[in-house]
């Protein structure tokens, strides 16, 4: 089921960090609305591999830089799938389809034969205008990710 | 079964070959069938996989290599199935979990390796049967850790700067990222490991695999 929130103005709280967003589909790092200090952020390991998928399929995708250079990543051995905070800024209704595509195909290839029934976890920020953001979060079956494209297509249109 | 090395096959040939195996290897991965059917198994096995690696290695079309490749992985699985019961003749339950862990891993492989590979799939769910019904559930392990250097294995660059992505196929070999460098941050018991052969093997003085109490070193008698 997906669920619609208030989230913290992104781009405020990047320059207070000092990182720089790419433009489009951006991973946030893990603990992005919470460390005090830029040094504390790390980079989910399963970004890396979805930034690379989205652009594959010619969707504009990165991760947020600290002075031009990529954020450490972290990498932890359960099969869980950590999936970072996905921003979309200014993304058209295909690239939201495509990367909760991605994100399900995704997913599927990394735990399909481990669970009967896997699941699927993650929280998506839409920026609405400069400085208003909206976070869709979404827990449930990869078959029902289409809940979270449509949450998404919601919050995006809604004015 | 038909002789890799009394023939030249096409790939469809081979493909169709794999999967006579394959049957085979299901027929006889029961604990009452002759261990000598599944060391014959084995030995087919082990012929096929060279004849699937030379094939490969003939052909420049990356797709067929790919479709290779994940023949190749079901292969592989289906060995490794075949010496988890020699192990566990052998009373090796150590090694015999090993096996299994190898079979699962390579079977999932296969499916992510070549879209025709997600055929080798009906071997999955047999597979987890045959873990839960063959060994007692066990506690595993998981590290933490931020990356400090990694590379590419099908391209040697730092991983975030190629397109490559670990666990798929490029030209028949699978690709993963080689980590070179980390600080270890932690190591916590999960459910789920990425690795199922990171496993608590003891606890409180008993075998996790054979809930035996273990003797303490000093008192270990020579038999």
């Amino acid at each position: 089921m997906a669920e619609t929130t208030d989230y913290i103005d992104v781009a405020k709280r990047a320059s207070e960090l000092g990182l720089q967003l790419p433009e489009g589909v951006v991973f946030l790092p893990r603990g992005f609305a919470t460390v005090t200090t830029a040094g504390e952020l790390l980079n989910e390991s399963d970004a890396i591999d979805l930034v690379k998928l989205l652009r594959a399929e010619g969707v504009t995708a990165g991760m947020t830089t600290l002075g031009g250079q990529n954020l450490p990543s972290i990498s932890e051995h359960d099969i869980l799938v950590h999936l970072p905070v996905v921003l979309l800024q200014a993304v058209s209704p295909t690239a939201v389809a495509l990367m909760v595509d991605v994100l399900g195909n995704y997913v599927y290839a990394l735990i399909a034969g481990v669970f009967d029934k896997p699941r699927v976890k993650v929280e998506v920020v839409v920026q609405k205008k400069p400085g208003t953001y909206k976070s869709v979060r979404y827990e449930g079956s990869i078959e029902g990710l289409s809940e979270l494209r449509d949450a998404i297509l919601e919050v995006a249109k809604d004015e | 079964m038909p002789s890799w090395k009394s023939q030249r096959m096409s790939k469809d040939d081979m493909l169709a070959t794999v999967d006579l195996l394959l049957a085979e290897a299901r027929r006889v991965s029961h604990l009452t069938v002759d261990p000598t059917l599944k060391r014959e198994v084995v030995s087919y096995c082990n012929e096929t996989l060279a004849g699937l690696k030379a094939a490969k290695k003939a052909t420049e079309d990356d797709s067929a290599r790919n479709r290779l490749l994940a023949a190749e992985l079901a292969v592989m699985g289906a060995s490794a199935e075949m010496q988890m019961w020699q192990h566990l003749e052998d009373g090796d339950c150590e090694g015999a979990w090993g096996c299994l862990v190898e079979a699962e891993d390579a079977v999932h492989a296969a499916g992510i390796a070549h879209v025709d590979g997600s055929a080798y799939q009906v071997d999955a769910q047999r597979r987890l049967m045959l873990e839960g019904t063959l060994f007692p559930p066990q506690v595993f392990m998981s590290t933490g850790m931020i990356v400090e250097r990694d590379s590419c294995s099908i391209c040697s660059a730092p991983y975030d700067e190629c397109d490559h992505v670990k666990g798929r196929a490029y030209g028949g070999e699978l690709c993963t990222r080689n980590i070179e460098q980390a600080k270890m941050l932690e190591v916590s018991i999960v459910e789920h490991p990425s690795d199922r052969r990171c496993r608590v093997t003891n606890f409180d003085g008993f075998d996790t695999m054979t809930l035996a109490k273990e003797q303490p070193a000093n008192q270990v008698t020579q038999g």
